[in-house]
């Protein structure tokens, strides 16, 4: 589990400079219960990322709680059939909604690296390497592991 | 202080954590259908999904 946390207040000012200078696909914010954003690719893929609010995680503290949420990435549609194209344009994407999430308040962010098909250190490698890509100063990732 | 209805740590927390996800697969709302519907015609007004910043 992956903790994300912004210290500063004028985080919205801070976004990286690479942000600027490429290409990213068009997003949407959805809202819903799930904070949900939505994109589609070029091959057809449609993606929502979510932002769940996970207060139960931190029951027992109420300034962390009602700003905790987790990070869900899925794919809603897929026209392109069952194999995913590789696509270079989808992390840029994805920071960006991030980014866009994080421009309001001050939140923490939980990342759950799903391992119901045992591919979780595969998303821990890929979630590192765009923190590592994407990071600003008022970015914190905290990570746990959870043994069962 | 205040008694966690969940387990503090280990392979019960875990399992517990598991629990409170089981909700995911829901369908879209109307909200969220109209979001999609939203960006995939500005996505169809300009000929692409790819935005430059």
């Amino acid at each position: 589990m992956k903790i994300k946390k912004r210290h500063s207040p004028n985080f919205a000012n801070k976004t990286p400079v690479v942000e600027h200078q490429s290409l990213s696909y068009n997003f949407v914010f959805a809202g819903s219960s799930s904070n949900s954003y939505f994109f589609e690719t070029r091959h057809g893929v449609v993606y929502e990322v979510k932002f769940k609010p996970s207060g139960y995680i931190f029951e027992n503290l109420p300034a962390l709680s009602e700003n905790t949420f987790e990070f869900v990435i899925e794919i809603a549609e897929n026209r392109s059939g069952n194999q995913l194209p590789t696509d270079g344009l989808i992390p840029l994407t994805i920071a960006r909604i991030f980014f866009d999430f994080f421009r309001e308040k001050e939140k923490l962010v939980v990342y759950i690296c799903d391992s119901s098909d045992a591919r979780q250190a595969v998303r821990y490698r890929k979630f590192s390497a765009w923190y590592e890509h994407y990071q600003t100063d008022n970015l914190l990732k905290i990570d746990i592991r959870l043994s069962a | 202080m205040k008694i966690l209805s969940h387990p503090r740590r280990g392979t019960a927390l875990f399992r517990w954590i598991l629990e409170q996800r089981k909700d995911e697969q829901k369908p879209l709302d109307e909200n969220q259908k109209e979001a999609l519907a939203k960006l995939r015609e500005q996505n169809a007004r300009r000929g692409t999904p790819v935005i430059k910043l």
